[in-house]
């Protein structure tokens, strides 16, 4: 079997890689450092004031099938209140709006963690597990004519609509809706393609 | 077999914690990831041009005890009441080089305020286990004595106890003077007793909070 594009990042050291690229996808102030903390992971942080998004991505190298490929996460929002949040998956540009992707949608504002596809339209759909500020592993799986969304080792929601149809890379981003900034922590992140 | 690293790595249903894994392998040391931080006069930390060799750590010719430490810059994400670090040392031939690695609190002096690291030094006729809780630090020797012999070593920390392993066997158990606050990575090299240059290769390093 022919070796398909394979990709680990653990997110520790002193700084982000460089090849991650950073974007503010709205509004200003935000970053993305490394953590000084157990587990600390890196630190994307929306920047402070209201609606404001940051994401860190592959600059639009979109190595993964959107119809098969498979992305693990293991990350975390840092404050669970105020409506802040973020998310972690793999999209076609780094913004999660016109555009193709899947995600998990880890936001205080929802009372579950949401599973997102898209291709032309968004398709959000509330997995059992309740929205809180510990580390969970989330597991997203683009197939023929699926989407698979794993949360922890169980499956939580299947898609078999809204799927992306273009070329994928890695994204995490943090977003606020209120006048504080949002941090999402991420330890690990895996895309290889099936 | 499943296609994912982090399926191999954790039990279906838990959530990973930190871990790194360096192999340094390559055209260059990875600077996003490491720092390097001297403490007297010029160390390098480079790739080595030889089979097996991974980085090359070297000293400068002077005298005055050069050295120097490779860190995260103390960006501590590991913790020292639960880790696992696991390495490869192999000393230069001049013996007369101090070598210490593990995990460490800081990058600021010879001995950081919290560490737990593997010393393989010319000052102990052995390979060591050397601990620090912030104020009083400790070393255990091994049975092993210091050579240029290349060894993998591997310390684990769980909250009550050190356990320093050299080539898969348990050699040294402490369970005083163990480091209680956020550590990271530390590589180290002094030169020692005489004016040259002095080295150790390393090529794997892997640390993870358990």
């Amino acid at each position: 079997m022919a070796y398909k594009q394979h990709f680990i990042e653990w997110f520790s050291g002193k700084q982000l890689p460089s090849y991650w690229t950073g974007a503010q996808v709205a509004g200003s102030g935000g970053s993305a450092s490394m953590a000084d903390a157990i587990d600390g992971g890196i630190n994307v942080n929306s920047g402070s004031g209201s609606n404001n998004s940051y994401a860190i991505y592959f600059n639009n190298k979109r190595q993964y099938s959107a119809t098969g490929s498979v992305m693990i996460n293991v990350s975390k929002i840092n404050v669970s209140t105020n409506y802040r949040g973020g998310g972690v998956g793999m999209s076609n540009v780094h913004a999660t709006n016109g555009n193709n992707y899947i995600y998990f949608q880890n936001t205080a504002s929802n009372t579950y963690i949401k599973a997102v596809s898209r291709s032309t339209s968004g398709l959000f759909s509330d997995t059992s597990v309740t929205q809180d500020a510990n580390y969970h592993s989330f597991k997203g799986e683009c197939k023929s004519s699926s989407a698979e969304f794993t949360i922890d080792g169980g499956l939580q929601v299947t898609h078999t609509t809204n799927l992306p149809t273009l070329a994928l890379q890695p994204f995490i981003y943090a977003d606020d809706s209120s006048s504080v900034s949002a941090d999402m922590r991420c330890i690990y992140c895996e895309a290889y393609n099936t | 077999m499943t296609d994912s690293i982090y399926d191999q790595l954790n039990a279906n249903g838990t959530v990973g914690k930190q871990r790194v894994v360096e192999t340094f392998s390559g055209d260059s040391l990875d600077t996003d990831r490491w720092h390097t931080q001297q403490i007297v006069a010029t160390c390098t930390f480079a790739p080595a041009d030889s089979v097996d060799g991974g980085l090359l750590i070297s000293t400068d010719a002077g005298g005055g005890s050069p050295s120097a430490y490779l860190s995260f810059n103390d960006v501590c994400q590991y913790n020292p009441l639960g880790f696992r670090f696991i390495s490869t040392c192999k000393k230069g031939s001049d013996n007369n080089v101090g070598i210490k690695a593990g995990i460490g609190s800081d990058d600021s002096s010879a001995t950081p305020a919290h560490n737990s690291l593997m010393t393989a030094g010319s000052l102990v006729s052995y390979r060591a286990l050397a601990t620090k809780d912030g104020s009083t630090g400790t070393q255990t020797n091994s049975d092993v004595a210091v050579s240029s012999t290349e060894f993998v070593y591997d310390i684990v920390g769980n909250g009550s106890s050190n356990i320093l392993s050299l080539d898969g066997v348990t050699k040294v158990t402490k369970t005083t003077n163990l480091p209680t606050a956020k550590c990271q990575p530390l590589l180290y090299i002094q030169s020692r007793s005489t004016s040259a240059v002095k080295t150790w290769n390393c090529k794997y390093m892997e640390c993870y909070n358990t």
